[in-house]
């Protein structure tokens, strides 16, 4: 029974280890496409993901800062594309979090 | 369960989404219906007229839906580059439609040239016909996660094998009327796909300043 309960106490303080900026449920969204695609457009984000232009901004912006994608402005025919992909650092994040989670998750 | 299998859904429903205008479906049913349109007005005018008409029909519909797509829906949808497994399945696809239209080809010649006679197994002709649109259909379905195909495979092929036994059995208005109606329902369900794709994806109305800023972190 006590080694019962340590141990869901352990799974608990692991929770404190999450990283934040992926737990964010809108930002673990666009990491889950991301991660099984290899790059798109914030259009093709937008429509998968059901986000407001202003939220998938921000949101990019801030993974961005962290440097979990890597944004890239190209022009295809004269029309500006922004692009967005996952960099190494953001997989191995992307990873880690699910490996944590189904650890906590059991 | 394979522990990967939600992000491998997640990539199958990435990729299901470029085909959902129904595009594909419209110019796809209206082969048939071209081709049906033009079996029929052979017994009013002659092979060659019938085909250019059959192709003038194809054409009136082929080139504004698109220009839909190219102006209308593809921008709406938005891009994106799959990964290499996805690649590799494309190319599986392509490779499987190109060695089934070879083979097509060179079995039409050899029947054509009387190398293959089938003389007494028409019947069986028939059932070969409706069978090749199937696996190509089934093929595409499969690799490319465009499940909507299954039905067009399963559709194309009644319509193949109906067609050839009709045919066979002296009833060529009623096979022509087959090919134009199941082309007919493939269109439909197109049209219903671009409808519910019009709802789903109004007009991008973008901030404007919202979508600099993210092009001006670079």
């Amino acid at each position: 029974m006590n080694t019962k309960k340590s141990e869901i106490s352990n799974n608990l303080s692991e929770l404190m280890d999450i990283d934040k900026d992926i737990h964010e449920p809108a930002r673990l969204m666009i990491l889950s496409y991301l991660f099984v695609l290899e790059s798109a457009d914030f259009i093709f984000l937008r429509g998968q993901t059901g986000l407001t232009w202003g939220n998938l901004s921000s949101h990019i912006a801030k993974l961005e800062e962290k440097q979990f994608v890597e944004v890239k402005k190209e022009f295809i025919r004269k029309k500006p594309r922004t692009m967005v992909s996952l960099t190494e650092k953001g997989k191995e994040a992307f990873l880690n979090y699910r490996e944590k989670m189904k650890e906590i998750l059991g | 369960m394979n522990e990967n299998s939600d992000l491998e859904k997640l990539e199958k429903k990435a990729a299901s989404s470029l085909y959902q205008d129904g595009i594909f479906d419209i110019s796809i049913g209206h082969v048939l219906i071209a081709f049906g349109t033009a079996s029929w007005l052979e017994n009013y005018i002659t092979e060659t007229y019938s085909t250019l008409i059959a192709i003038a029909i194809y054409l009136v519909v082929f080139i504004p839906i698109w220009l839909v797509y190219f102006y209308v829906t593809k921008p709406r949808l938005g891009t994106v580059k799959f990964g290499i497994k996805r690649r590799r399945s494309n190319a599986i696809v392509m490779g499987l439609i190109t060695s089934v239209l070879v083979v097509n080809i060179v079995v039409f010649i050899l029947i054509f040239t009387e190398v293959i006679q089938f003389s007494g197994h028409e019947y069986l002709l028939a059932a070969v016909f409706g069978l090749i649109p199937l696996v190509i259909f089934t093929a595409m379905a499969y690799f490319l996660s465009y499940k909507r195909l299954y039905l067009t495979g399963f559709l194309f092929s009644v319509g193949f094998f109906l067609k050839e036994v009709l045919t066979l059995q002296g009833l060529d208005l009623y096979s022509n009327i087959v090919f134009i109606s199941i082309g007919g329902i493939i269109v439909v369900i197109g049209l219903a796909y671009l409808i519910r794709f019009f709802k789903k994806y109004p007009k991008i109305k973008v901030n404007s300043h919202e979508y600099q800023e993210i092009g001006n972190q670079q």
